[in-house]
């Protein structure tokens, strides 16, 4: 291949030359090898977007307990013990779900970087003599959190289950509520 | 030296180039090996992730949902109940209730609780601060008791 001595030592000069500026690169590289990977806004909008739908979700909670106090309060229901033994189940349910859309229809996100989509639920209900049982399933697809700053869509189920005694109603009707 | 003639390159250039660009890709192909396995070259490329949250906390997040949450004692109401019913005796308990379970109290890291009417009409107010940490906050909204009405829960901590 090399016929003539100068030509060998040519071509082992380039091939040491650049050996040498390669593995050089190569040292360095490694010598600044800590890896910084950098979390930015982005990222964190959508961890945040975990947090938005778990808010979402507790203003629900809290939103079906008013409502059934506000419901019970709508029916004149008595603060004994066994409050809800005789309750007209018809009407409690649909002063409950009245007052829930009330509720729900005002809520927007905490983020002004995340949207919240609108809260729709339906509701079932048990019955015992000294409390009352919430059941609320958001509608299809559940609690949407969509960013505004990247297309990053997250949702949650969105159930939520509440338990609403006659002891906490006690605690409510000390305060009268104005009807909403 | 032998030519290439049309191109006038040296030929023991261009070989030698050839060899040096296969040899270091050989050398480079190692030296990925070498770095995808720490455990048999002992390299370890300290990896570091930072998180540029600038924005809210997220245990300034998860300490507030706790708190709402959590059943005041006395009452047997959730905090989010109380504060719709008896705003005084909520920021009575708020107090009481940060420093029992977030021990912020022992370690002295202020924390600041501030509750308001979309209208920003003051309702309750506690905490060890006097003014809000902007970096560390974050914000709940709670329903109150009649229609449209809802409060604005914001939470400021220093940790």
């Amino acid at each position: 291949m090399f016929k003539s001595k100068k030509g060998q030592i040519l071509a082992f000069a380039v091939v040491f030359i650049i050996i040498m500026a390669f593995g050089f690169i190569l040292v360095n590289k490694g010598g600044t090898a800590k890896t910084v990977a950098s979390i930015g806004n982005k990222q964190v909008n959508i961890l945040s977007a975990y947090a938005e739908a778990e808010k979402a979700r507790e203003y629900v909670k809290f939103s079906a307990e008013h409502s059934a106090a506000l419901a019970a309060q709508e029916l004149d229901v008595a603060t004994t013990q066994d409050c809800f033994a005789g309750l007209d189940k018809t009407t409690f349910e649909a002063a409950f779900t009245e007052n829930m859309l009330k509720y729900l229809e005002i809520y927007n996100s905490t983020d002004k970087e995340l949207n919240v989509s609108a809260l729709m639920y339906t509701y079932d209900y048990d019955y015992q003599d000294n409390l009352v049982t919430v059941k609320a399933f958001a509608q299809e697809p559940g609690i949407v959190v969509k960013s505004n700053r990247i297309d990053f869509t997250y949702t949650i189920q969105g159930y939520v289950e509440t338990d609403f005694t006659c002891s906490e109603y006690q605690e409510y009707s000390k305060k009268k509520f104005l009807p909403i | 030296m032998k030519t290439n003639r049309k191109a006038g390159v040296p030929i023991n250039l261009l070989v030698g180039f050839v060899l040096a660009v296969f040899i270091l890709s050989l050398a480079y192909l190692f030296v990925q090996i070498l770095l995808a396995a720490p455990g048999i070259s002992g390299v370890d490329i300290g990896a570091e992730v930072t998180l540029n949250a600038t924005t809210t906390s997220r245990v300034c997040n998860y300490d507030l949902i706790n708190f709402l949450r959590a059943t005041d004692s006395e009452s047997g109401l959730e905090y989010a109940q109380l504060l719709a019913v008896d705003s005084n005796k909520f920021q009575d308990r708020a107090e009481q209730f940060f420093n029992n379970n977030f021990h912020r109290g022992y370690t002295g890291v202020g924390w600041r609780l501030v509750v308001t009417t979309p209208d920003f009409k003051p309702v309750a107010t506690a905490g060890t601060l006097e003014t809000m940490p902007i970096r560390e906050s974050c914000t709940q909204y709670v329903p109150g008791l009649t229609l449209g009405e809802y409060y604005i829960i914001k939470l400021g901590t220093e940790y």
